[in-house]
């Protein structure tokens, strides 16, 4: 029990002290009382004490548990949010992993047998459950924000580029804490692996949408090729992030290093800004209004856009390890076969997808051999030449 | 043994109770288990399930037998499979039962969850000096209904590094507790346990006990474990829904119950197969391996006569589990069945 409280200080402590001041008004204290059981609840935590005080951080909890908290505990989308919820917080020590869901369903106030709730159709409790988790939470962010600032009506003087920059930064803003404690390339690697990809596609397409909607005012005249020019643009800037957040010389995990700011990601935000130009030139007409869908946008720039979301996958998981990498290879070309008839429906002519990514683009064994001569690694290649 | 006594002293008790009252409700069986019985009674349900057991007999295999008859020729089946039992699961299921138990093991999750209980108590220790009572009761208990043999709990001792505890003194946190009702499969299991992790790990750390016991009257507290697990052995209950409600008495809030069991093929193709395969192949290798043809074609039978995955469910429901659901696995060979006590 001790240790319990204290753990939960000291997480509160050092989130609180990374946190930036945008973020801290996400703060929010949240009392959990579990339902009074007479005894065997005692497993984790003295029944003669008052029920935990959670100090939850992090501006997705603010919608789901201020909506979900006033219904009953016993709803179970209610248990595994709540034990995801806690797990998050700890994936910057132990990654996306069943150890961190196993802390965060103690740190619930769960009994250990709880982890079981936690398993979908697709996995038993594992690191796919938390990365997904943590998409739709981040999604629901960028969906209060965005209304917020349309109820605020500010945008209104300014241009479309703006606003979708404003929207993807905010959305991008979400993993970097996880850039910074070096864990969100693998994140978007298990996001990437194929049993997950569906699901990963479909999140970033809801987001796409609403930026979409916010960038535009309207949501009419939303296609697929729009928000795939959307996902483009924000994939780009993502990928730009993690190698940016690599390169840092961090001293390591620990909760004074996690950057909640962005800030020391300058160089990261100015690319987004041009990659916002650049879809904003692309997805307006000479009106600013959306252009219509099935005219306007040029063939090129799908298969261009549908080429670098699918790049995006590869170049994650290289970051993240190259088996993974080597296991996905042998998987994207089949994933590429079903893309192609995809391209070709958004581009009705066909006559772009000759000059598009084809499936045998991405098959990677046939790769020429290393030259045995070239020095790869010094002291290795030393001692076997 | 001490336990081992007290336990045979009271399943002859309960045995003669239930002998004398065909339908001995959970609440009565209580009785004699603890006082807190009537606390923990399962909610009643608005679900209607037809009892499992009806009338005067019950069955055996194919065969029909008398309610007092099942338990002592079940018994008689385990008694003479026990040396050959897990040498003849390797033979019949072609070493997929590992893989099924394997399975089960990950889906309750004590590896990690292990991992983590372990690391909080090294820090409560540091912190302050809890009573072991404390300690066990913030560990992980559980629970392997007629796991005889220890094939299951040898993996949760396994994944929960049991063994490298043991090297330690004092109780460990994981609690891994194995319940038959056949000493026979208990005394097999136990030799295997001490030569296998050291006796350090049931003598000093106690991580790892053999008790003896009837599913349906366990000799347990109520509210003691969190997580209940009974691998290929629901079927050969006399009683599936007096198991079930003894499995919830004995859980604590929150607990867990997961069962692996034969259960109904639903391709057909594969169930033409399966059927050829366990009436002609498994009682033949029966009588190869172990000289015992009976005991193999009465595991076979009893694998039909057993609940669809639908009607345990129903059942797991009716005893007051939350959230039940199941797993199929090898296109429904085996099932998983799990359910949560509510909290």
């Amino acid at each position: 029990m001790a240790s319990a409280m204290m753990s939960r200080r000291r997480l509160s402590r050092c989130l609180s002290t990374a946190i930036s001041s945008t973020q801290q008004r996400h703060l929010l204290s949240v009392e959990r009382h579990l339902p009074d059981s007479s005894n065997g609840a005692s497993i984790m935590r003295d029944p003669s004490q008052p029920p935990p005080s959670v100090r939850i951080v992090g501006n997705s909890f603010v919608t789901q548990l201020q909506t979900r908290h006033q219904s009953t505990l016993n709803d179970k989308s209610n248990h595994r949010d709540l034990i995801l919820s806690h797990a998050l917080t700890h994936v910057h020590s132990e990654g996306w992993t069943d150890d961190a869901i196993a802390t965060g369903t103690l740190e619930a106030g769960f009994p250990p047998s709880y982890i079981g709730r936690v398993s979908s159709s697709t996995s038993v409790f594992g690191s796919a459950d938390l990365v997904a988790f943590f998409m739709d939470q981040c999604n629901n962010d960028l969906k209060n924000e965005l209304n917020r600032l349309k109820s605020e009506n500010t945008t209104d003087r300014e241009d479309t580029a703006t606003r979708l920059h404003r929207a993807l930064q905010f959305r991008l803003m979400a993993v970097v804490p996880f850039v910074s404690s070096k864990r969100w390339h693998e994140g978007m690697a298990i996001g990437a692996l194929p049993q997950n990809a569906y699901r990963t596609a479909q999140q970033l397409d809801e987001m796409a949408q609403m930026v979409l909607e916010y960038a535009f005012n309207n949501n009419q005249g939303i296609g697929a090729a729009q928000r795939a020019a959307v996902v483009a643009a924000y994939a780009a800037a993502e990928l730009h992030l993690v190698s940016e957040g690599m390169n840092e010389t961090s001293r390591g995990v620990s909760g004074s290093s996690i950057s909640y700011s962005g800030d020391r990601y300058a160089s990261t935000w100015s690319f987004l800004k041009e990659r916002c130009n650049e879809a904003s030139r692309m997805l307006t007409d000479g009106s600013g209004g959306l252009s219509i869908p099935g005219i306007p946008l040029n063939p090129t720039h799908v298969v261009a856009a549908s080429a670098v979301a699918s790049s995006l996958v590869g170049a994650a998981l290289s970051l993240a390890a190259p088996t993974a990498a080597a296991v996905v290879g042998q998987a994207l070309p089949k994933v590429m076969e079903t893309m192609s008839p995809l391209q070709s429906y958004f581009v009705p002519n066909n006559s772009g997808v000759g000059d598009g990514t084809r499936p045998s683009d991405y098959q990677v064994d046939n790769l020429p051999p290393f030259d045995s001569n070239e020095v790869i690694f010094s002291e290795g290649s030393a001692k076997s030449t | 043994m001490a336990s081992c006594g007290v336990a045979s002293t009271f399943i002859r008790r309960a045995c003669a109770a239930y002998n004398s009252h065909a339908a001995v409700s959970s609440r009565q069986s209580g009785r004699y288990l603890s006082t807190a019985a009537n606390s923990t009674a399962p909610p009643h349900q608005s679900q209607t399930v037809e009892s499992y057991v009806s009338g005067s007999t019950t069955h055996f295999g194919f065969t029909s037998v008398s309610i007092n008859e099942k338990e002592s020729k079940v018994r008689q089946v385990f008694e003479n499979v026990a040396d050959n039992y897990d040498v003849m699961n390797d033979f019949m299921s072609a070493g997929l039962h590992r893989y099924w138990k394997d399975e089960l093991l990950k889906m309750t999750g004590v590896a990690p969850m292990s991992k983590v209980i372990r690391r909080r108590a090294s820090m409560n220790n540091y912190e302050s000096s809890t009573e072991l009572d404390n300690k066990r009761g913030s560990g992980f208990s559980i629970l392997d209904v007629a796991g005889g043999t220890g094939d299951v709990a040898f993996r949760f001792i396994d994944a929960a590094k049991c063994e490298e505890r043991a090297k330690s003194s004092g109780l460990d946190e994981i609690a891994v507790t194995v319940c038959d009702i056949n000493p026979e499969m208990l005394r097999v299991g136990e030799s295997r346990a001490r030569k296998r992790f050291g006796s350090a790990l049931l003598d000093d750390t106690r991580a790892l006990t053999f008790v003896e016991g009837n599913a349906q009257y366990l000799p347990f507290e109520d509210n003691s474990f969190d997580l209940y697990t009974i691998a290929f052995g629901l079927r050969n209950v006399t009683d599936v829904d007096m198991a079930l409600r003894d499995a919830y008495r004995v859980l604590k809030p929150g607990g867990r119950f997961m069962c692996l069991e034969f259960s109904h093929v639903t391709n057909v193709p594969l169930a033409k197969l399966y059927d050829l395969y366990s009436f002609n192949v498994i009682p033949q290798l029966g009588q190869m391996v172990a000289n015992d043809r009976d005991s193999y074609q009465y595991l076979v039978e009893s694998i039909r006569k057993f609940c669809t995955q639908e009607e345990l469910v129903k059942r797991m429901e009716v005893g007051g589990f939350e959230e039940v659901k199941f797993t199929n696995m090898s296109g429904g060979i085996v099932a998983v069945h799990e359910g949560w006590k509510p909290l």
